[in-house]
């Protein structure tokens, strides 16, 4: 198997992944669907309007007469009278295309109720929060985990665990919540919340900064929990490759430490290193996006929280579709790169 | 098999301090089924019950810490005596603090023919005397001695009585817990320190039957753990809370492992396109991120807690079936099998004498670390406010903390200890995993 057709494979997988993710929203959303209609109706309809009553004067009855036509336009492109195989492909379509419909209640900063101008409005803090933890607990797991095993019994081998155990038994946005009483309010030397100062510095430099200052505490937060338990699995894959016979035979052969550990066990380990990461990585957004709650930072998590409260279904269900596509993205990346890495799959064997 | 593996267990130390610590939660769920649940449940989510309980006061314990002493939280028991048709019950209150209680309120309940009349008396330890409150009972009342209007004017007119004057900023809690001076009823008055008397006369006689009299003094500390903005304990909390947490960590256990088990077994020794076929069931599920779809779910369905513990374990059952597929690989061309193959015995029997068995281990290790997952996962969507109806959890309790600004206010009880107890529930099962995955050892870097 060469590496393309490793590659097309792996992508056949992730789009049904995808395909059947946009089925079962279909399915789950069914309750709601009608009300869910209805109100994007008339929200569309108020918002066409709108802009046509700024550029034209028209009388009462003929304004009634184009909202009917509006609203009834807005349901026909939603299938919503169609039998139900016909319409998943009408909301198929809508998801592909980013067409979530519009909320109940909540708004972007630019006043539009479109959940797709929402989401876009919140995601970027949330991947700007996430992707940075991720990459940092990622790369200081490895490094800890790799220190570990060489130094085996050293203190760091034998905390690691407890770390791993601290990652599995704190939820995070409850570490936060003690960051904060902390930091934030004893000590007084983080802000408690929020992702820039208001009103946010107007020069480039000073609002990297001011977001830099800001995201300092959730990030320690999100490390503290993931590092110890990356180091945990990577110590965990590494010991045990050196225990294989292969390395007693590098060893027998006289290579140096260092070629042994990384020409040998780390390359023979670094696949199998990779999958588990990105699977740890991929389990750690529901804490990262419930710790962005607790820090008032303006992303998914606290969008989900504001939604929540206001019972606003259809922003919920746009944020899940996109949650789900930018994991399933991760996960195809993650695939991508082990098979860079494992050389079965590179030299197509 | 299993009795070998309970063996190892506790020859470990995180072993045996796991199944100890476990042991004590599942007996004290088992106490606050039994003993608190009567008493309390319905009461904990009634915010109005909790008025007689002092709000957000802190642990009992920090007035050890604090340079400022202030009142605690008392419920007064009277001492009592008839004399011909009075009844008179006393209440004593030493007080020798730097603040003011925050409350004082008086309650009693009592049954007649006819109903007889009450007289509420404050005597002072500089022998003035106020009298809170005269006039005909009702069959239950009370009397919220700061903020009732009658009281405040009895105050107010006996402060202007003895200074000749009512100082700005009067505060009638001041006022009565103060020497006479010009101060009096402002911060800046000296605090009267000594004995204060609550009576109260009943004149009633024999047709009067007194069921309950009550005098609380709300003050600035509660118990072993404070109290929320509702008055609510956080001790009781966390006691109410615990079969919940505890339940929902073991459903969910018990569902994902189970079912992941027994597909990833099948999974593995069956091998070939139906394998193909489950394995790409398995990581379709396994794809989907389970916090944002259980939020979706929940805010559609509003699942009672055996319904949500089945849709957390079925976006968590797959990590399970990652594992035991792999081992049931590896086994499905072990050499002993081969032989039972080659002996002609059915693939079948081959499976449940065999195969399965070879899993019990990990099963159980699996079984341990998906309990904490579930708790945490659950406590969390509480925290978002998706907890069952009617349910009692942490995670709903440190909602409460944060849409309260617990943390901001200084209240740190109310974030501190619900988390703890999460960490106190997860905890034990995470060790007791550890140690099980280490006797069970699956090679976690084999590639599925």
């Amino acid at each position: 198997m060469g590496y393309l057709s490793y590659i097309l494979k792996k992508a056949g997988i992730y789009v049904s992944v995808l395909f059947v993710t946009m089925i079962i929203l279909f399915v789950v959303f069914e309750p709601v669907e009608q009300s869910i209609i209805n109100a994007g109706a008339i929200e569309y309809a108020n918002e066409a309007l709108q802009s046509i009553l700024r550029t034209q004067k028209l009388s009462d009855q003929q304004i009634q007469q184009l909202r009917d036509q509006l609203i009834k336009s807005y349901m026909e492109g939603t299938g919503y009278s169609k039998p139900p195989y016909i319409q998943v492909w009408y909301v198929l379509w809508d998801l592909i295309t980013f067409n979530l419909g519009y909320s109940y209640f909540l708004q972007a900063p630019s006043g539009s109720k479109l959940v797709s101008d929402i989401i876009m409005s919140r995601l970027p803090n949330t991947l700007l929060l996430f992707l940075t933890s991720s990459i940092l607990s990622g790369l200081i797991g490895l490094w800890l985990g790799i220190i570990a095993t060489k130094r085996s019994r050293g203190i760091l081998d034998r905390s690691i665990p407890f770390f791993a155990l601290v990652h599995n038994s704190l939820p995070t946005w409850w570490l936060g919540l003690i960051f904060i009483f902390v930091f934030a309010f004893y000590v007084r030397a983080f802000p408690s919340g929020g992702i820039t100062s208001t009103p946010p510095p107007s020069s480039p430099l000073l609002l990297f900064i001011d977001v830099l200052y800001h995201m300092f505490l959730p990030l320690v937060v999100l490390l503290l929990i993931n590092v110890g338990s990356i180091a945990y699995i990577v110590k965990n894959i590494l010991n045990e490759v050196t225990q294989q016979d292969f390395v007693i035979v590098a060893k027998a052969k006289g290579l140096s430490e260092r070629k042994i550990f990384y020409g040998h066990i780390f390359k023979t380990a670094s696949p199998a290193i990779l999958t588990q990461l990105i699977l740890a990585i991929a389990a750690s957004i529901g804490g990262a996006i419930t710790t962005e709650i607790v820090f008032n930072w303006p992303g998914m998590g606290l969008l989900y929280f504001e939604a929540i409260e206001q019972q606003d279904v259809p922003v919920i269900i746009g944020e899940t579709f996109i949650l789900t596509l930018v994991l399933i993205a991760g996960l195809f990346l993650g695939e991508v790169l082990y098979g860079l890495l494992d050389p079965r799959i590179r030299s197509g064997k | 098999m299993s009795e070998n593996i309970y063996k190892q267990v506790i020859k470990q130390k995180t072993g045996l301090v796991g199944l100890i610590l476990i042991a004590i939660l599942l007996v004290m769920a088992i106490i606050s089924v039994i003993v608190y649940y009567p008493q309390y449940y319905d009461k904990w989510n009634n915010y109005a019950a909790w008025s007689l309980y002092p709000s957000t006061a802190a642990p009992s314990w920090i007035s050890f810490f604090s340079s400022q002493k202030l009142p605690y939280y008392e419920n007064i028991t009277p001492s009592v005596n008839n004399e011909g048709i009075f009844t008179n019950y006393t209440f004593k209150y030493y007080f020798n603090y730097d603040l003011p209680p925050k409350g004082l309120i008086i309650k009693y309940s009592m049954n007649f023919s006819s109903p007889p009349v009450i007289a509420i008396i404050l005597q002072r330890p500089d022998n003035n005397d106020l009298e809170l409150f005269s006039g005909i009972a009702s069959q239950s009342g009370s009397l919220d001695v700061f903020n009732d209007p009658g009281v405040i004017s009895t105050i107010q007119s006996f402060v202007s009585q003895k200074t000749g004057q009512i100082p700005q900023g009067f505060t009638p809690s001041y006022a009565l817990f103060q020497e006479v001076n010009n101060n009096m009823g402002t911060t800046k008055g000296n605090l009267l320190i000594g004995q204060y008397k609550i009576i109260i006369e009943i004149a009633g006689g024999q047709n009067v039957k007194v069921n309950q009299v009550n005098t609380y003094v709300i003050g600035y500390y509660y118990g072993l753990m404070g109290t929320d903005y509702f008055g609510r304990p956080i001790d009781l909390g966390l006691i109410l809370g615990l079969p919940n947490a505890l339940l929902i960590g073991f459903l969910v256990a018990l569902f994902s492992v189970l079912v992941g088990i027994v597909y990833g077994a099948i999974s593995g020794y069956v091998g070939g396109k139906i394998d193909d076929i489950m394995q790409w069931l398995l990581l379709l599920i396994l794809a989907l991120p389970a916090l944002p779809f259980l939020i979706v779910l929940i805010v559609i369905y509003r699942p009672d807690i055996l319904l949500e513990s089945l849709l957390i374990a079925f976006l968590s059952w797959p990590a399970v079936g990652v594992v035991a597929r792999s081992i049931s690989l590896s086994l499905r061309s072990a050499g002993y099998i081969e032989a039972a193959r080659a002996l002609g015995v059915r693939e079948v029997r081959i499976f449940f004498k065999h195969v399965f068995p070879r899993l019990l281990p990990l099963t159980m290790a699996l079984m341990a670390l998906t309990v904490p997952a579930g708790v945490i996962l659950s406590q969390t969507l509480a925290f978002l406010g998706l907890a069952p109806l009617n349910s009692i959890s942490w995670g709903l309790m440190l909602d409460d903390a944060y849409n309260y600004q617990a943390v901001l206010n200084g209240w740190w009880w109310w974030a501190v200890f619900p988390g703890i107890a999460i960490v106190f529930v997860a905890a034990p099962f995470v060790l007791l995993g550890f140690t099980l995955e280490k006797i069970a050892a699956p090679r976690i870097s084999e590639r599925s």
